[in-house]
């Protein structure tokens, strides 16, 4: 009997317009989402190659010691699922001329398009799956069978599913097919797992919205009522609640000023440090005053009788080391006190942040983007992971370039902070993407509030149906 | 006689479960809109406080930092006005540098717009007006009441007229009222200057949303008009408002970028970082000898730099303007984004605003940092004026709005007349 009835309602759906309008739509929007996707994974992947090369070449001709932390930085190459775009690959570099449209009109990938129109669609086939039977007369001689109205509902959610799922997997592997053949990116199997998960956490979301329409299918009467009622639940879940909840979130957790904490943390490390490090340089100088037989050590005279001398060498060695000493020593104090306004600042951020995350747990849409950019690998948790990876990358980078600096400085002792330095030799940063079993780690509990919102929903529907007068 | 249907359309509306419930959706919306956007520009003018206190010197400090104020108005449309507001610093030797901005931690529903007062229109406005209108004809005849009043001696015309009528009025209505009151409210609020001229900017945004919410609804009696069935009209009425809102300005601005691309700006940030290093390197190499060095010839090369990336970007953004105007949402959060300062057009004189503060002041900025050397002047950016607003593209797209208008409504008459109304 079960069987029959979700036949039937695949039947139903798969013959009526609101489905075919809904899959049309779908269908078009996921390919056309993936065939821009796809170009620009294209763009950013050969970008990222030539601006590896750009770096190397300007590192051959130009690097010196004094000014590689800005040239110098770590990023991750675009994630090779391009369907799911996240956050940005470049986490926390801020640009003059950031393109302003992408701002206005925030680029549609797949965890949007299923987010809403997929959701809308979930509404549109079940609003009216109880009421428009009464009103047709169908659902009392479908009772008058040996069914249990919780049978009915449940075939009634079977078969809703099904549709719904063969019409995304349709979709879905449309937009993949064309990301694979577009972009030639090459998907490993952790990417194809990666994949499989999103559309997992996309069902089960588009679930949740096939509930609450069933739902309201059996509390109201009428399917003009239920319409509007699952409509405006849809506007409320959809379109208000994430959107507001950061909002919400920055109002009672607000953040100090980023922009005055960064000009702060520039004072500190270059002028304060320059000021504080000369202090400290001319107190060693005048200490050695007078200890050298030729007055001025930055003369040409001098360089000639430190290369020729070996005690005019080792005098001048001492003070050198004794200055650099004074540097380090101040370089690391003002870098502690730069560090100790970050880690406030990323404090209250990261208040903020899990604020706005409970804030929106109100809705299932914000689980769905969760889920699906961790297990894309371009969630918070990945970059995150990617910072960390970036930071390691930064002080072994570091160590290597002053390692560099020392050897350059044995073989002559007038180099400096701003002389050529060869780091062709530097390590390179390699992005190593967390494991799918990470990822899948992550996204758990996301998968885990999806299920939730389908559990309490259906419940919903199941209650209101066991109440709902079939006349 | 129009206006008789009219009237009786009107209060059809009124006693409808669906106006109720449409209408206290949007009361709720706008309170909870204008209250959390209010409180964002409340934090957001602190902050800015706070910068320019920071703004102001310290012994020896580099390079000057500019500030730019919050508009009152994004309040209503937020458009880029967190981008622009998030302070740079500008110095003759790194050029200028663009701090991080001032965003809500969570950055992931960057996807959906700030919940202001463009997008309730845009979102809800727009829903509600298809809501009011899906089942004006196919419901009229699915009642049979299409069949008695056409035997009236009532023309088509006259009936569609009237429909269409009495449908705006109990949309636009409400909503005038219900925003009049936040307006009253917001006004009466410490911290935010609403004048005479933010009031123009309102009225010609209120216009625009009007003209936005008739096109909807007209779009929603030409659905209504051609589909067989009232629920089948609803379907294509949602699909049609889904496509349209979110996916085509989405898709649009990619597609354009498709059209004419475009290196990113971290790559353009990258190079200049770069020239910036090769200057200093060259320069100190040259110990200061080097006439082609030194930081004349780094801010030329910068300049150029930027100037070219950005005429570059402002032929994609052109393209992409173009594209996106196929979905009246997208002429709408021009519309609204460019009245309240917060548009393209005003991030793109801001840039200009920044690179001629740099030229002016390079050589007091060259200078800073030496004994007795004049400190730069401040920066300061003034908004455009109104009428620079409404000229420099703010009445194209009302137009294009209007013409659109006038053409789904025209549309819609013309499938009412040929309604087979049994």
């Amino acid at each position: 009997m079960m069987g029959e009835l979700v036949l039937k309602e695949l039947h139903d759906h798969l013959l009526s317009l609101r489905f075919q309008a809904g899959f049309l739509l779908a269908l078009v929007l996921v390919s056309a989402s993936a065939f821009v996707l796809s170009s620009n994974y294209q763009r950013d992947n050969a970008e990222y190659v030539q601006r590896l090369r750009q770096e190397d070449d300007f590192l051959r001709r130009y690097a010196h010691l004094n000014r590689l932390g800005g040239v110098l930085t770590a990023r991750r190459p675009p994630a090779a699922m391009a369907l799911v775009r996240g956050l940005a690959n470049e986490a926390g570099m801020e640009t003059l001329d950031s393109d302003p449209m992408l701002e206005m009109f925030p680029p549609m990938d797949l965890p949007a398009v299923v987010a809403i129109i997929f959701s809308l669609f979930g509404i549109v086939l079940g609003f009216d799956a109880i009421n428009g039977e009464r009103e047709r007369g169908t659902l009392r001689l479908v009772l008058a069978n040996p069914v249990r109205r919780f049978e009915l509902l449940a075939a009634k959610w079977a078969g809703g599913m099904l549709v719904l799922a063969a019409a995304f997997v349709a979709a879905v592997l449309a937009g993949a097919g064309i990301v694979l053949a577009r972009s030639g990116a090459h998907w490993s199997r952790e990417e194809w797992l990666a994949f499989a998960g999103v559309c997992a956490a996309s069902l089960v979301y588009c679930g949740a919205f096939y509930s609450l329409a069933l739902m309201f299918s059996a509390l109201a009467r009428r399917s003009s009522v239920s319409v509007l009622a699952s409509v405006f639940g849809w506007v409320l879940l959809v379109l208000v609640i994430p959107n507001v909840s950061p909002y919400v979130a920055a109002q009672f957790a607000p953040l100090p000023s980023a922009a005055a904490m960064e000009r702060d943390q520039r004072y500190i490390t270059s002028e304060e440090r320059d000021e504080l490090g000369r202090a400290g340089q001319r107190k060693v100088q005048e200490k050695y005053r007078g200890r050298f037989e030729f007055g001025d050590v930055a003369s040409e005279e001098a360089r000639r009788r430190i290369a020729a001398d070996p005690a005019q060498r080792r005098l001048y060695q001492q003070m050198r080391n004794e200055i650099e000493a004074v540097w380090a020593e101040v370089n690391r104090r003002q870098r502690e006190k730069a560090m100790r306004l970050q880690e406030t600042y990323q404090d209250r951020t990261k208040r903020q942040f899990e604020l706005s995350r409970w804030i929106s747990y109100a809705s299932p849409l914000p689980p769905l983007l969760y889920a699906s950019t961790e297990l894309a690998a371009t969630g918070f948790e990945s970059q995150e992971r990617f910072r960390a990876q970036a930071r390691a990358y930064g002080s072994g980078l570091g160590q290597y370039v002053r390692r560099r600096y020392k050897e350059e400085q044995s073989k002559n002792p007038a180099f400096g902070v701003n002389d050529f330095l060869d780091v062709s030799g530097r390590p390179r940063f390699e992005y190593a993407p967390p494991p799918f079993a990470d990822r899948l780690a992550v996204a758990q509990r996301f998968f885990a509030m999806l299920a939730g919102w389908n559990a309490a929903l259906f419940l919903g529907a199941v209650l209101a149906f066991l109440r709902f007068d079939v006349r | 006689m129009t206006l008789l249907i009219a009237r009786k359309e009107l209060l059809d509306h009124l006693l409808s479960l669906k106006f109720h419930v449409c209408m206290a959706a949007m009361a709720v919306l706008l309170g909870l809109s204008g209250y959390v956007m209010y409180r964002d520009y409340q934090l957001r003018m602190e902050n800015y406080s706070v910068l320019r206190e920071r703004a102001r010197l310290r012994p020896g400090e580099m390079g000057v930092m500019a500030v730019v104020e919050p508009r009152p108005l994004a309040v209503f449309a937020k458009g880029l006005d967190e981008m622009m507001t998030r302070g740079y610093t500008v110095t003759a030797y790194a050029g200028i540098e663009a701090h991080t901005r001032q965003t809500p931690a969570e950055s992931l529903f960057a996807l959906f717009s700030p919940p202001d007062l463009l997008y309730i229109v845009k979102v809800l406005l727009s829903l509600i007006a298809l809501l009011f209108a899906y089942d004006a004809v196919s419901g009229e005849r699915e009642n049979g009441t299409l069949k008695l009043v056409l035997s009236a001696s009532i023309s088509r015309g006259q009936l569609v007229a009237g429909k269409m009528l009495g449908g705006l009025a109990a949309i636009t209505l409400p909503f005038l009222a219900v925003l009049g009151a936040a307006l009253l409210a917001l006004a009466t609020r410490p911290g935010i200057r609403l004048g005479s001229d933010e009031f123009q900017r309102l009225a010609v945004m209120v216009l625009a949303a009007l003209l936005y919410t008739a096109l909807f609804f007209a779009l929603g009696v030409l659905v209504s008009a051609m589909a067989r069935s009232s629920a089948g009209a609803l379907m294509i009425a949602l699909f049609l408002w889904a496509a349209l809102v979110f996916a085509v300005p989405n898709v649009g601005n990619l597609v354009a970028e498709q059209l004419r691309p475009l290196p990113s700006a971290e790559t353009q940030e990258m190079l200049r970082r770069q020239e910036f290093a090769k200057n200093r390197f060259l320069w100190i190499q040259s110990k200061g000898r080097d006439a082609a060095g030194g930081p004349e010839a780094f801010n030329r090369e910068y300049d150029r730099l930027i100037e070219d990336y950005r005429n570059r970007l402002d032929g994609t953004i052109e393209l992409s303007k173009a594209i996106c105007r196929v979905s009246p949402a997208a002429t709408l959060s021009y519309v609204f984004t460019d009245l309240a300062g917060t548009g393209l057009s005003e991030q793109r004189r801001l840039t200009r605003a920044l690179m001629d503060y740099k030229s002016r002041n390079l050589p007091a900025l060259i200078q800073q940092g030496g004994r007795d050397a004049p400190p730069p002047a401040v920066f300061e950016f003034a908004p455009a004026r109104a009428a620079e607003a409404l000229s420099g593209g703010v009445l194209l797209d009302l137009g294009v709005l209007a013409l659109s208008c006038a053409a789904v409504f025209a549309l819609a008459a013309f499938r009412c007349l040929r309604v087979d109304p049994r």
